[in-house]
């Protein structure tokens, strides 16, 4: 048994489950007439947690419209426990809950709401079977607080914020480009921390601190969650290094132990002045998490795979748009893409895009994500993501795990890719393996701590009885040089145990129960929302085609919800 | 050879429901005997059959360990079977009827030989290997499958007869050769590879073409207005292909793209071009 919130690290031991929750083994009695799985030789650990996926609404949605052929092969037949699905990088919502199982996970969020399309995202979560979900709601370029954001002051702010994420159904405040989604709607993007949004005197570094006050303030289970501005970008590790920086004297609240989390750090850990002398910074970035406390990371590792890239950053997928008119497997013409305008409040882009082993750029990316994660001393403030789709299908997790607990999966990697990965980056002479214990850390127990969930990614008692347990059929001390084994143990879970359910074993979707919604509502005093109310209505009235009446999504969207309630302190 | 024969059972009325037959492939069939081949399961609509439902099997018992050696014979009204052939590597399959869509979808090599019509998307997103058809084929003809931008990338489509709209379309590379007329958009985004005209075309040849060769032996009525004359050749000397001897009027475009495309036309039929 690997748990290492509850100090396990590869125990034989017992659990009990009771109804949906894990309890102490007294608790169980005969009448109950418990289920016993025997799991000897398997390895049980909690079930996965996959903190940033683009799982749900209207831009994955997109993202299947543009690409039909993503779901041409790849399907799967309907079964008695289940819906039929297809799809790869962009799947059938059921498809993504049944691919999730499958793979021992039992918890992923959407990071990317549109407040405005945030019916969409619910509708489709709802739709997800098993796994519990949740979605983070786009607070970045939001015109209501671009324009207020010299004269207002925090408490408005605060009362604004908790007012859009009970709107919305949010679960924290994620701020994409932050500044930059607004300036391209008018064609430009932002480059610089200090540069003005369009049209407003708000700069990213001012949306970034206050917000991310505004979040210790309402004291939110998670903190803010940055996608960085110039993502994407050579060079750009400056301007992330630059945005922790700015965030060091925010004070914490007592929940957290950080106050920002940089998803998709990969993204934003270049160096380089170009693609020519393009190059990794993951060390650098590394260096300051390390030191800095205050900071925490999903790595978004990239895979050499047919995948769709979206984002709400529209102006970083109109420049990959333009690259891909020089990559081989694309039309001479550049790629199909899509772009999108939400009224008000954000923006989105869906580009298709191949990770190709022989791109000297792909190569380094690839070497970025694990040179990061390995660089990291402290592995409860990272956790692994692809940023699926963007980096590849969350379905590759398994590989990544290979990579991470082997360094002659690496190694072999390494020889297959283009040398650029050996020349600009320090991947070849990182010789760290994790160990089990330590993977379980990066692949569920971080990601349910960062985001505030206390009953999950672990096995102690009260925690929700989500299990995963996988069979490599290898002595686990053979792992690291067996690791294929790692790949196939990992990419199908001998049971994957949902709420106390077994909702997957021995290859099968058997049940497909229906998962939680985690949700925010964040107290303020009724007084602080008053304030703002008039605001609110005139805004609405003035610019929005909905009415304020017709916004916020109402109970009927939570079939299963679990409202995190927050005090302020 | 070892050799397997597939004859539809004739169904009383016309059929309407396809049938998913991607599983009649030599790779399929090989190392499997005639009974093991008539368990196999394909899909009509949404109904689950097994291949000897819907076919009087006949032929080896066993079809051996090779599959290049492997032929299959199909016959009947197979105008509903869709994907016949699809991702197969070698072997044959001799097609002695009009086919449904999709035959030879993504095939990487060995021959398929329909002696009749082909439906749309034939030899679609194809890779490798031959396909010929003695009659007509739909649209689509060696294109790619919706959204897909990545079509035909190799190996060779003959087909005797005419192909509807779009042959080509997104097309890498290979060959396509017609021995009638083409429709509309004919080599549509063709990004490399070539396609060669025997009869006709009405317009819109080439549209938004990147890279590639069409060759138009017969008419072109009227030529996209995104194309630049360049000069006439008295031959067409062509990659892989005998040479063309007669005069051609050469254009390149579409210069709504890339410009990169060649478009040849026949001199003495396209006078009215000059």
């Amino acid at each position: 048994m690997y748990d290492p919130i509850n100090n396990l690290h590869g125990e034989r031991k017992d659990i009990a489950i009771l109804n949906s929750q894990i309890v102490p083994l007294s608790a169980i009695r005969k009448e109950h007439n418990a289920k016993i799985i025997d799991a000897s030789n398997l390895v049980v650990m909690p079930g996965g947690v996959d903190m940033h996926a683009h799982i749900a609404g209207p831009k994955v949605n997109a993202g299947r419209l543009l690409r039909p052929e993503d779901h041409l092969l790849i399907h799967s037949k309907k079964t008695a426990a289940t819906r039929s699905g297809v799809g790869r990088s962009v799947p059938s919502t059921y498809y993504t809950g049944y691919a999730y199982a499958k793979l021992g996970y039992t918890c992923a969020m959407e990071p990317a709401m549109p407040p405005l399309e945030a019916r969409h995202t619910h509708e489709e979560l709802m739709d997800i079977p098993i796994i519990d979900k949740g979605a983070y709601t786009l607070l970045g370029s939001n015109w209501f607080l671009l324009e207020r954001i010299k004269e207002m002051n925090l408490n408005e702010m605060s009362a604004f914020v908790s007012w859009l994420l009970e709107a919305s159904g949010g679960y924290t405040i994620k701020l994409v480009n932050p500044g930059g989604e607004e300036t391209w709607a008018w064609g430009k993007n932002i480059n610089n921390l200090d540069d003005k949004v369009a049209y407003f005197k708000a700069t990213p570094r001012e949306i970034i601190q206050k917000l991310a006050r505004v979040n210790e303030q309402l004291n939110l289970p998670h903190t803010i969650h940055l996608h960085t501005n110039n993502l994407g970008t050579p060079g750009n590790f400056e301007i992330t290094k630059e945005t922790m920086r700015s965030l060091k004297e925010v004070p914490l609240s007592k929940k957290h132990k950080t106050n920002v989390h940089i998803t998709h750090v990969q993204f934003s850990s270049y160096g380089g002045r170009g693609w020519q002398d393009f190059r990794s910074e993951a060390v650098e970035i590394a260096h300051y998490i390390n030191k800095n406390k205050h900071v925490s990371c999903d790595i978004g590792q990239i895979i050499f795979t047919n995948t769709t890239t979206m984002t709400a950053d529209g102006a970083w997928e109109w420049v990959l748009r333009g690259i891909t008119e020089h990559l081989a497997w694309s039309p001479r013409s550049g790629s199909k893409w899509m772009n999108a305008q939400v009224e008000l409040e954000s923006c989105a882009g869906v580009v298709p895009y191949i990770f190709r082993r022989k791109n000297s750029v792909n190569a380094v990316q690839w070497a970025i994500g694990l040179e990061f994660l390995l660089s990291m001393k402290d592995l409860t403030r990272v956790s692994i993501s692809t940023d699926h789709p963007n980096g590849g299908p969350f379905t590759f997790y398994p590989l990544i795990l290979s990579w991470l607990m082997s360094k002659t999966a690496r190694k072999e990697m390494l020889a297959k890719v283009d040398k650029a990965a050996q020349e600009r980056t320090t991947i070849a002479d990182i010789t760290r393996e994790l160990t089990l214990s330590e993977i379980v850390q990066v692949s569920r127990a971080s990601a349910a701590t960062l985001l505030g969930l206390e009953s999950k990614g672990h096995l102690g008692v009260g925690a929700d009885a989500d299990v995963a347990i996988y069979d490599f059929k290898v002595p686990l001390e053979t792992l690291a040089t067996n690791y294929r084994a790692i790949e196939k143990g990992f990419a199908d879970a001998r049971y994957t145990i949902k709420e106390g359910q077994i909702v997957y074993s021995n290859g099968r979707v058997i049940a497909s129960p229906t998962g939680k919604t985690f949700r925010v509502k964040a107290q303020v005093p009724e007084d602080w929302r008053l304030q703002i109310q008039d605001a609110i209505e005139e805004r609405f009235l003035k610019h929005y085609t909905v009415s304020l009446n017709n916004y916020a999504v109402q109970p009927e969207y939570f079939p299963r919800e679990e409202v995190i309630e927050t005090q302020m302190l | 050879m070892p050799t397997v024969k597939l004859v539809i059972k004739e169904p009383l009325e016309k059929p309407k429901i396809p049938i998913e037959a991607e599983i009649i492939s030599p790779d399929k069939f090989v190392k499997k005997t005639l009974a093991e081949i008539g368990e196999l399961s394909v899909w009509k609509g949404n109904r689950e059959m097994a291949l000897r439902e819907l076919f009087h099997l006949s032929g080896d018992d066993f079809l051996g360990d090779e599959i290049a050696d492997i032929s299959i014979l199909l016959e009947g009204n197979l105008a509903k079977l869709k994907r016949v052939g699809q991702q197969m590597t070698g072997g044959t399959i001799i097609i002695n009827s009009s086919i449904g869509m999709h035959v030879g979808f993504q095939m990487k090599g060995g021959r398929i030989v329909v002696n009749g019509d082909a439906d749309d998307f034939a030899g679609a997103n194809m890779k490798g290997g031959e396909l010929h058809i003695t009659g007509n084929a739909g649209h689509y003809l060696g294109g790619s499958v919706r959204g897909d931008w990545r079509g035909m990338s190799g190996g060779k489509i003959h087909v005797k007869g005419s192909v509807k709209n779009e042959c080509g379309v997104w097309m890498r590379n290979g060959l396509i050769e017609i021995g009638k007329n083409a429709g509309i958009f004919l080599g549509m985004h063709l990004h490399r590879g070539i396609i060669i005209v025997n009869g006709n075309v009405i317009e819109r040849a080439g549209a938004e073409m990147t890279g590639g060769i069409i060759v138009i032996k017969g008419t072109l009525k009227e030529l996209l207005p995104s194309f630049e004359f360049q000069r006439t050749v008295p031959e067409l000397t062509l990659p892989d292909y005998e040479v063309i001897k007669q005069p051609f009027i050469e254009y390149k475009g579409d210069f709504a793209e890339k410009k990169q495309g060649l478009l040849y036309v026949a001199k003495e039929k396209n006078a009215h071009l000059l």
